[in-house]
């Protein structure tokens, strides 16, 4: 998601993904200082955000299998085309993000499936059954 | 609890991966009827061929994908049509 925001939104040609192409010289997506691969930690909900409105709470425990995140030198760019930062860890890092202007467009660094049970849906998927498309027309661009 | 359509699960589905049992019960607990599809399904230039009939699109985890473009056309088709979209 960030990878195509930044290279569809902000225009950034060949952004890319740090595990996929470690060598390309625009990465959005970069490894992480200290790897989250199967750890459970803090997750800060910025309030006024739709996950802190699904979570319904200031603070939720999640589980990570996860190994890269957000470029810091990228953050500035993605929450001003709209990519709000809805959840971050103990040290401020994003978490969460959320695109403004569109009925659902969530993603997260850990898994929210991972904390999931029968009768007791995660607040994410929740509120992504419950969301009901726009029915955009496809943009007119060129090819 | 609030069904309807179907999700498309773009990924590259293993049975022996434990992040993607993960995807298919916490989607189902969340009452999702969802298909995989393949990121080698997805033609970058022409997402819509093989995601229009899908009301929501989950991005599943376990990268790297087999096709990053294809994976990046299925959330670019989500966001400009205002599909809801879950990335993880």
């Amino acid at each position: 998601m960030i990878v195509e925001i930044a290279r569809h939104v902000l225009g950034i040609e060949g952004a890319d993904h740090a595990e996929t192409s470690p060598h390309a010289p625009r990465l959005a997506i970069v490894p992480l200082a200290c790897s989250l691969e199967a750890q459970t930690h803090a997750v800060r909900l910025r309030p006024g955000t739709r996950a802190a409105a699904l979570y319904g709470a200031a603070e939720a425990v999640e589980e990570y299998w996860c190994n890269y995140g957000v470029n810091p030198e990228y953050r500035a760019a993605l929450e001003g085309a709209g990519l709000a930062t809805s959840g971050v860890d103990a040290d401020g890092e994003p978490r969460i993000v959320e695109l403004g202007g569109h009925p659902f467009f969530v993603g997260a660094l850990f898994l929210p499936q991972k904390r999931s049970a029968p009768g007791r849906p995660h607040p994410l998927l929740a509120g992504f059954a419950a969301a009901v498309g726009a029915a955009r027309p496809e943009p007119a661009r060129a090819r | 609890m609030t069904t309807g359509g179907r999700v498309g699960v773009v990924g590259d589905y293993r049975a022996d991966n434990h992040t993607h049992q993960a995807t298919d019960a916490g989607l189902a607990h969340a009452g999702l009827a969802f298909e995989w599809v393949e990121t080698t399904d997805v033609d970058p230039a022409r997402p819509e061929a093989r995601l229009s009939g899908y009301d929501r699109i989950f991005i599943a985890p376990s990268s790297p994908y087999r096709s990053m473009e294809g994976a990046l056309g299925a959330i670019r088709f989500a966001r400009e049509r205002g599909v809801p979209l879950v990335g993880t």
